[in-house]
């Protein structure tokens, strides 16, 4: 009974587990937000914006400005609210950031495995 | 885009029920570990991948568009990145971490090689790659004043040359974020090998 209980557990994945380490990960990501604010730490280097540019060099990286207008997203900086809010309330957006990220990649991954297995079929 | 093509045909070739919620269970792991940023010192942050283990344990190709996946959406939903620089953004993290991880693994660790070899490989395998992508992208960023100038000779994109873009990007890899990609990569290897061995790209 064991040997056959063994047999069927070496041949699935406990998604539980898994599901839980992701939930974890996001109740925990705010500390990707609260650490570089107690740090006062910025923008990874190279991520910065056309205003930072701007501030760090004296002049404004014309070819990048005209690009970051043609689309913005709808979250920006994974921020629901406003920049200016307190960090608490920008935790708690980034966490609901964090969920609406895994769901729209669970939703994508979903489509793609969808499609590989149809075409598969074929 | 020619690699994407190649990596979708590389995965359809195996698409196994098993490992169908894993895409989507790898691509949302990138994600979340990608919002962790870290502060270091010089005031700019960082962040490990997570791409280097999801190589180890489903292969490079399914950590390829896994990866991009996530990237994509980051750019896409949270203007993350940004919607030009998501093919440099693939092919240092989603392409490059990858297939350096699998390669750095597979010449240390060889078929049937003990638990502590294997552990030294993922170590290895998550730092070297993590520090590839971020050398990578360092030289990504220095070539732009040289190739991207207006017309008044002001760079159109990132403006620092080569001379200071490449060592700020590796320094801090090489003495954070890759010994960051490391530990999440030996962790989570070893708690597969310990509950889903089978499971195992890499060790096939």
């Amino acid at each position: 009974m064991t040997e056959l209980l063994n047999s069927k557990s070496r041949n699935r994945i406990p998604h539980e587990k898994y599901i839980l380490i992701i939930g974890i990960l996001i109740v925990l990501c705010p500390l990707g937000l609260i650490l570089p604010h107690y740090f006062k730490a910025g923008e990874a280097w190279g991520e910065w914006s056309v205003e930072s540019i701007k501030q760090q060099t004296g002049h404004e990286p014309a070819g990048m400005k005209k690009t970051a207008a043609v689309y913005r997203a709808p979250i920006h900086d994974y921020n629901i609210g406003k920049e200016e809010d307190p960090l608490s309330k920008r935790s708690l957006n980034y966490i609901i950031s964090g969920l609406i990220g895994t769901g729209s990649i669970l939703f994508i991954t979903f489509g793609i495995t969808k499609l590989l297995a149809l075409k598969k079929e074929e | 885009m020619g690699i994407a093509a190649v990596a979708v045909k590389k995965v359809k070739d195996k698409v196994d029920k098993k490992l169908v919620p894993f895409l989507g269970m790898s691509a949302a792991f990138s994600f979340l570990i990608m919002m962790f940023n870290l502060p270091v010192p010089g005031g700019t942050t960082g962040h490990a991948v997570g791409a280097a283990v999801i190589a180890l344990l489903f292969g490079p190709w399914v950590s390829f568009i896994a990866v991009s996946v996530a990237l994509i959406v980051q750019a896409l939903v949270f203007g993350d990145g940004g919607i030009t620089a998501i093919g440099a953004n693939c092919i240092n993290m989603a392409f490059i971490i990858p297939f350096v991880s699998w390669f750095t693994f597979r010449i240390i660790a060889t078929k049937n090689a003990s638990l502590t070899r294997m552990s030294v490989a993922a170590f290895i395998a998550g730092y070297l790659s993590l520090n590839m992508a971020a050398i990578a992208a360092g030289i990504e960023f220095g070539i732009q004043p040289l190739i991207a100038v207006g017309t008044d000779g002001n760079p159109l994109y990132a403006p620092y040359p080569l001379s200071i873009a490449l060592p700020a990007m590796a320094l801090e890899h090489l003495l954070v974020f890759g010994f960051i990609e490391a530990i999440v990569t030996l962790l989570i290897f070893r708690y597969f090998f310990k509950h889903n061995k089978d499971f195992i790209e890499v060790i096939k």
